[in-house]
């Protein structure tokens, strides 16, 4: 079966690959086919993660075994299954799918998010000290970029935009350049022990 | 417990109170903020206006709902943009929600703008597989789209006449939280294609574009609120982004307080260091 | 009364609820996000590339497609503790081609046009600082050379360089989080109590 595995990773990875610096055409066909059963794969995934859930969830409720004690598997359990339903028979512009997604859905993803706003201010206050020359470069570029983002730090001292343009574009973009070449080349290192079969941890082993 | 001590101790629950307070005062007594627009959003803004009438604007709807505040701004002012120019706006999307979400955002926009969907613009809908899908469409569109979002085929389209790989396409928008995202247009179709992308991204994401930008994979950048509020600017209407201004402000100056006093506090209480 | 408005307000005051503490409420609420958020992606899964990229083009004749099918099907045996091995068949499949499309990606574009571009004439501070950065940044992640004195204090001029850029990585997260935050306050206060004119 692993022998099987790895043959199928390098049977669907080789063409891929060859394809990006040949131009083959037979090459090129087949991994453009390749990747098109890619994107029906992704599509598969996403009925996992609802069995998944389901499973789970199903679980917790015929454990607790009273109803009043798995409210939360409960709701999860009748929206997934509503908005599939509706979804799936009667499509997107449904006016129960329309109404979830946008006094549900929308609004709690959003919520969620703007939940680190608070947290952001908790850790400015309690977390951002000014331990060491590290923390301090930190600090201070951090504060510099705060003032400029909004246009009353211009009104305070005129030099910020420049200043916050030249840390942006020199120091940023010096460490960041260096940061995406070296994570390149460690994307690449990893990809060829995927490929080969050295990397097999997204298979659980 | 001493006054410094005390500084370093306030509850967390009177530091969200006072954030809600100091974020609502600009919002319900708005202020007027002077904007600069920076070089990034200038070069983002060029880039679509130097497009003749009638070019493919493909934009990729690269975000979720979580990032609503940033994204659903900068998607307005881009599309009002698009369709200002007469331009032919082509939807695509890497993720789920962000693409339902900009259909209607196009929708309102369109209707204000006299814009006929299937003509002047089309949302061929969300794709799964990221880097997959784009590797794909850098190819051919057609195989990986072969109907819109309303199950229109695409060959019956008008708008999509002539669309047949990303080549096809004059400019690429993402609209874009994280990956996939606006890095994945780059590596997968602006290397492979040399299609010009700008991006649109949340201020995040601003410090990670800058290699990108000095190598020139992206033609421009704009970066969150303050970004899509330049771009309101330099489309000549005041919208939410430009609302939101003087709250970022006040939030601003609220962290920069909290950042000082809590180092108030820290630096005369702590111990000094034996030797 | 826009009623759906309401809805979406008293959900959002829900999850905000764990700001005092963690409470039935928001586990409800959250719960209805997962749901929601997961039966989206899967209706979209399904009829945006299920119906048109598989099942049309298997029924109009492309029968070479029943192979991602199969595939497809095979990810479900994941559930069975006796058979989960074959699912690690498709996934093999997918992560292989993304793994090839990652090496396209990150050799035409992070290392070619990025090192192109990292050779930046030395003809002003701004060039000679950013060349500088760029070495030093790459210096600071070489672990397989013994540190030598030198090489410690091209590293920590590296780490110098990052911190500057953590930092205004860090000064934008905050005009980002600050900006959803505010995003929901002019929902809460404008289209829910209308007190924003």
């Amino acid at each position: 079966m692993n022998i099987l595995i790895l043959i199928v990773g390098l049977v669907a990875g080789v063409p891929v690959l060859l394809s990006s610096f040949a131009e083959i055409p037979v090459i090129t066909e087949v991994a453009q086919e390749f990747q098109r059963w890619g994107i029906i794969l992704a599509g598969f995934s996403s009925f996992l993660g609802v069995m998944n859930l389901t499973h789970v969830n199903v679980s917790a409720v015929r454990r607790k075994k009273k109803l009043a004690s798995t409210y939360d598997s409960f709701v999860l359990l009748v929206m997934l299954w509503l908005l599939i339903v509706v979804g799936v028979f009667f499509g997107q512009s449904h006016p129960i799918y329309d109404f979830v997604f946008q006094n549900a859905l929308k609004p709690l993803s959003a919520s969620g998010f703007a939940m680190l706003g608070f947290f952001i201010a908790t850790a400015a206050y309690r977390a951002f000290r000014v331990r060491n020359v590290d923390a301090a470069i930190l600090l201070v570029c951090g504060c510099i970029m705060m003032l400029a983002n909004i246009p009353i730090g211009e009104m305070i001292w005129g030099g910020f935009p420049i200043v916050s343009e030249w840390i942006m574009k020199t120091l940023n973009g010096a460490a960041m350049k260096g940061i995406v070449i070296g994570s390149g080349i460690g994307a690449i290192a990893t990809s060829v022990k995927v490929l080969i079969g050295l990397e097999r941890s997204h298979l659980g082993g | 417990m001493t006054f410094m001590e005390r500084l370093q101790s306030i509850k967390r629950t009177t530091i969200y109170g006072l954030l809600i307070v100091v974020l609502s005062i600009p919002l319900l007594f708005p202020i007027s903020i002077p904007l600069q627009v920076s070089s990034a959003t200038q070069a983002a803004y060029d880039a679509i206006e130097e497009l003749p009438p009638g070019s493919i604007f493909m934009l990729s709807t690269d975000w979720e709902a979580s990032t609503e505040a940033e994204s659903a701004p900068q998607t307005e002012a881009i599309v009002r943009h698009v369709f200002r120019n007469d331009l032919r706006l082509v939807i695509v999307g890497l993720w789920p929600q962000g693409n339902f979400a900009t259909e209607q955002i196009v929708e309102k926009v369109a209707s204000e703008m006299n814009k006929t969907y299937g003509i002047d613009w089309v949302n061929l809908g969300y794709k799964p597989g990221g880097e997959v899908v784009l590797a794909s469409l850098a190819a051919n569109i057609r195989e990986v789209y072969t109907r819109d979002s309303k199950g229109t085929p695409i060959d019956d389209l008008e708008i999509c006449e002539g669309l047949m790989s990303a080549k096809d396409v004059d400019l690429v928008c993402s609209v874009s939280w994280g990956d996939p995202g606006h890095i994945t247009w780059v590596k997968m179709v602006q290397t492979q294609t040399q299609v010009p992308v700008i991006a649109a991204v949340t201020a995040v994401s601003v410090p990670g574009c800058a290699p990108y930008v000095q190598s020139g994979q992206l033609s421009g950048v704009i970066g969150g609120l303050g970004g899509a509020a330049e771009y309101e600017k330099l489309l000549g209407y005041a919208g939410k982004a430009t609302a939101g201004m003087g709250a970022q402000t006040f939030g601003h100056i609220f962290i920069l307080a909290l950042i000082i006093l809590g180092n108030i506090g820290y630096l005369s209480t702590r111990k000094p260091q034996e030797v | 009364m826009d009623w759906g408005i309401t809805v979406a307000a008293l959900l959002n005051i829900g999850l905000w609820s764990f700001l005092l503490g963690d409470n039935l409420l928001f586990r409800v609420v959250q719960s209805l996000y997962v749901g929601a958020a997961v039966a989206h992606t899967f209706v979209l899964a399904y009829r945006n590339t299920l119906i048109p990229n598989l099942w049309e083009p298997l029924l109009g004749g492309k029968h070479i497609l029943i192979i991602p099918f199969v595939l497809g099907l095979m990810l479900f045996t994941r559930v069975s503790r006796k058979h989960a091995q074959i699912s690690k068949i498709p996934i093999s499949f997918i992560v292989a081609v993304g793994a090839a499309l990652a090496i396209r990606g990150s050799l035409l574009s992070d290392l070619t046009q990025q090192v192109a571009s990292a050779m930046v004439p030395l003809n002003s501070v701004n060039n000679i600082v950013m060349f500088i950065g760029i070495i030093c940044t790459l210096a600071y992640f070489t672990f397989t050379i013994k540190p030598t004195p030198a090489m410690k204090s091209v590293s920590t001029l590296g780490r110098y360089f990052m911190m500057a850029a953590f930092g205004a990585a860090f000064g934008n997260t905050v005009m980002a989080r600050m900006s959803l935050l505010i995003g929901r306050l002019q929902f809460l206060l404008g289209d829910w109590l209308h007190l924003i004119k």
